[in-house]
């Protein structure tokens, strides 16, 4: 059972560590720009130092930390602490409360300029790792309040991949129109779906009923599962694993494009993730649990009791299916962007729209920065995010690649009231990119005003 | 903040000019400086010890046991059945009885038993009916043609059975002399009778081999239940409930719950649906001893009938036996459901 919810930990830590930041995005000497259009490239080849040479954490959602985790005599309890009322609890839900986290930790990364200078490839192997939950405020107001009724649609999925893809972006009229396209080779790692697509509870006082249909998928090589031999009820963690290779293989482009409209205005467009894994049936275990159980009390009489199963909710008890072969899309996301430089391109004003793709919905992101490059080899950005039409985020970030070092961060957690764990407490997204990387060989002639008379070479 | 485009541009300028090391230093001291950090949302202490469902203002109901008791079980000492028993009652009772209330006119039982001067006063009502009422004469002279006949072999000599309901009525109507003689007869009987009345029906048992509730719901009513000593509990949990009594007759009831020492009295009126019984209080002991098998046994005293209303034997689909008192018990959890994930 440990070993179950180990890996989910660290499924989930890998996303704590490390996933699209739109502060990030009109940084332009960054080497991970081209990861949100592959149109993109940076300002001169490179070769990433490994493991660290592009982190990205992405959380979004409709609900921040403190409308989960409550402050009580100094210490931190959930909303569904005896010591949190109701009331308390429930203010802030949503009707589908919905969180996404979306990670992505570059393993190897290198890039370079082709003779012209303009064509741009780069080869990167990453881990990513995406997890996305929806629960439904009627969950919670059983949970605090004992309220019965139908809960639908919760669950969460999770899953984490190997991506290895070759990018290669180049010029067309005459320079105005930038197309990348970068294909990903994808090996799956292990992925984990829980849904319950009906919970209704009855807590009467002449019955207590529960009516459950929900569904598991845990795909991890080497999956197995022992269900209770009297009951042929398994859990989620009494499922095995033993992983030696990949559970499942796939395919995916990102595509982009880049577009002059004027000298100093450029719009830019890419759809990134189009693809799919295809994940192996003999490393899934599947299950349903479909339960209808209720207990109206015993009833007794001079002839004796009836008797019958004992009453439970039930809840996360499965019972085995057969498992297939399941072939799942990735998050697939749009980025869509507009920047005008002024003062010789030395200040940028950008725009982004972007939405992702996340199992219980899509989550949309529109972001105004302001991008200060006096020199070429230095980026200072500031933005604002505003999430699905509410919720804001402000970012900074900060790129830095002299001659001898490529650095990016780039955040929105800097100037928000967070954890000592760096996670924001009020702000219902969250975005962390850092990578680190050594320059390497022919810089770019994309940007004019950065082309200088020894680079021509 | 920046004032003025100039100082903008000495910042850049200065950022841009300095050498790495310090860069990053200020760098870093502005990340410092503009981040706000709440200790109190430390995520790496965070208490999951007390998740419940619901808070100390909550109030959960939990069915638990429904006794059935059917009228072959209500039966007296020697057997009879409780219907029969107050069957011949309703004859020797007369129509206006000492007592009234909104379901009617009744005896009380244990007065009928103990009261002297109460059976007199009934008796004389009976008496005074039988003058009166060619009705209750012809009842009371049916049962003694059924019962009693030998009774009266020296009030009525030479007067075969067959006959003796027809010339009761009419001696007992035509001559006076005789009827008093009849009467003293007629109340001795019914003063037996009545005054032999049993108050305390032999105790009801059942046995129940356990509560269909899993270990985990039971968890949930009893972990954080307050203990004894706790002066203001709000974490409690009681047994409470009602009872369907069809009976013409209201009764006090004794349910005793072994192997725990709970145990409660209720008075239940009768032709009640809903006669609510007294919240009693469990602890965790009781309760997890109640889940694993237990043994109710239920003391009926009858106290007040209420003659005419009937004992009604009738069944209930499938030809189930209609019970005469269903007692429903339920839990009332109050405060927090405890949960654990």
């Amino acid at each position: 059972m440990k070993k179950t919810y180990l890996l989910l930990a660290a499924l989930l830590l890998a996303t704590g560590l490390a996933a699209q930041n739109p502060t990030a995005y009109f940084m332009e000497g960054s080497t991970f720009r081209s990861q949100f259009n592959p149109a993109f490239a940076p300002l001169r080849g490179y070769i990433n130092l490994p493991a660290i040479g592009g982190l990205n954490v992405n959380l979004s959602g409709n609900i921040a930390l403190d409308n989960i985790f409550f402050a009580r005599d100094g210490k931190l309890v959930t909303l569904l602490d005896s010591s949190v009322t109701p009331d308390q609890a429930l203010r802030n839900l949503k009707t589908n409360n919905l969180m996404g986290l979306d990670t992505r930790i570059n393993l190897l990364g290198f890039g370079k300029f082709t003779k012209n200078h303009k064509n741009f490839w780069s080869f990167d192997i990453n881990i990513r790792a995406n997890e996305s939950m929806n629960l439904p405020k009627s969950l919670f107001e059983f949970l605090k309040r004992g309220d019965e009724g139908s809960i639908n649609n919760f669950g969460a999925a999770t899953e984490a991949y190997l991506e290895a893809g070759f990018n290669y972006s180049f010029p067309l009229l005459n320079d105005r129109l930038y197309i990348g396209v970068r294909g990903k080779f994808l090996a799956g790692i292990a992925r984990a779906q829980v849904n319950y697509d009906q919970f209704d509870v009855s807590l009467r006082q002449d019955r207590w009923a529960v009516v459950t249909k929900g569904t598991i998928d845990m795909t991890v090589d080497g999956a197995s599962v022992e269900p209770d031999p009297e009951t042929g009820i398994f859990e989620f963690g009494d499922i095995d694993y033993k992983p030696r290779k990949p559970a499942g293989y796939g395919f995916a482009v990102d595509l982009g494009a880049t577009y002059d409209i004027l000298p100093n205005l450029q719009a830019s467009l890419a759809v990134n993730d189009l693809g799919f894994i295809n994940w192996d049936k003999n490393s899934t275990v599947s299950g349903v649990s479909t339960q209808e159980a209720e207990f109206t009390g015993v009833a007794v009489s001079g002839s004796g009791t009836e008797t019958a199963p004992d009453f439970d909710f039930e809840m996360m008890k499965f019972t085995q299916t057969e498992s297939k072969n399941t072939s799942k899309m990735l998050r697939a996301a749009v980025n869509a962007g507009l920047e005008y430089e002024v003062w010789n391109h030395r200040v940028g004003i950008g725009l982004l729209y972007s939405a992702r793709f996340w199992e219980y919905k899509t989550m949309h992101n529109i972001t105004g920065s302001v991008n200060f490059h006096p020199t070429r080899w230095f980026t200072l950005t500031g933005s604002y995010s505003l999430l699905n039409n509410r919720g804001s985020a402000v970012g900074l970030g900060l790129n830095l690649c002299p001659g001898w070092i490529n650095l990016f961060v780039a955040t929105d957690l800097l100037l928000t009231k967070h954890t000592p764990q760096w996670v924001p407490i009020k702000q219902s997204s969250a975005n962390l990119t850092l990578g680190l990387g050594i320059p390497l060989g022919k810089r770019s002639h994309r940007i004019a005003a950065y082309v200088r008379e020894n680079d021509r070479k | 903040m920046f004032y003025s485009s100039e100082s903008f541009i000495f910042a850049v300028l200065t950022i841009t000019s300095m050498p790495m090391k310090k860069l990053c230093s200020l760098i870093l001291c502005a990340a410092c400086s503009t981040a706000c950090v709440d200790m109190e949302y430390d995520l790496s202490n965070i208490n999951t010890d007390n998740i419940a469902i619901g808070d100390e203002s909550s109030r959960f109901e939990v069915p638990l046991l429904k006794v059935l008791v059917s009228m072959d079980e209500l039966n007296g000492t020697d057997g009879d059945a409780i219907d029969e028993i107050f069957n011949e009652a309703d004859t020797w009772l007369p129509s206006q009885l000492p007592n009234q209330d909104e379901n009617g006119m009744y005896v009380l039982v244990q007065q009928l038993v103990g009261n002297e001067d109460y059976v007199d006063h009934v008796l004389s009502g009976l008496l005074d009916q039988m003058a009166s009422d060619s009705e209750k004469l012809d009842q009371v002279a049916s049962l003694l043609q059924e019962k009693y006949y030998d009774e009266f072999s020296s009030l009525l000599p030479g007067v075969s059975v067959e006959e003796f309901k027809n010339e009761f009525i009419e001696l007992y109507s035509d001559n006076e002399l005789l009827r008093q003689r009849l009467d003293e007869k007629i109340e001795e009987l019914a003063r037996g009778y009545l005054t032999g009345l049993e108050v305390s029906l032999p105790a009801l048992t059942y046995s129940v081999d356990r509560i269909d509730l899993s270990d985990d719901v039971v968890d949930m009513l009893v972990e954080n239940l307050d203990g004894k000593e706790v002066s203001e509990p709000k974490n409690t949990l009681h047994m409470a409930g009602t009872i369907d009594n069809r009976l013409p007759v209201s009764i006090t009831a004794s349910p005793v719950f072994t192997p725990t020492e709970v145990a409660f009295t209720a008075e239940i009126e009768a032709n009640n649906d809903a006669n609510v019984l007294p919240e009693t209080r469990l602890f965790a002991d009781d309760l997890q001893s109640i889940v694993r098998g237990l043994t109710i046994e239920i003391a009926v005293n009858i106290n007040k009938y209420y003659p005419g209303k009937g004992f009604d034997r009738g069944t209930i689909g499938d030809e189930k036996v209609q019970p005469q008192l269903t007692i429903n018990l339920h839990l009332i959890k109050r405060g927090a459901l405890k949960f654990d994930i």
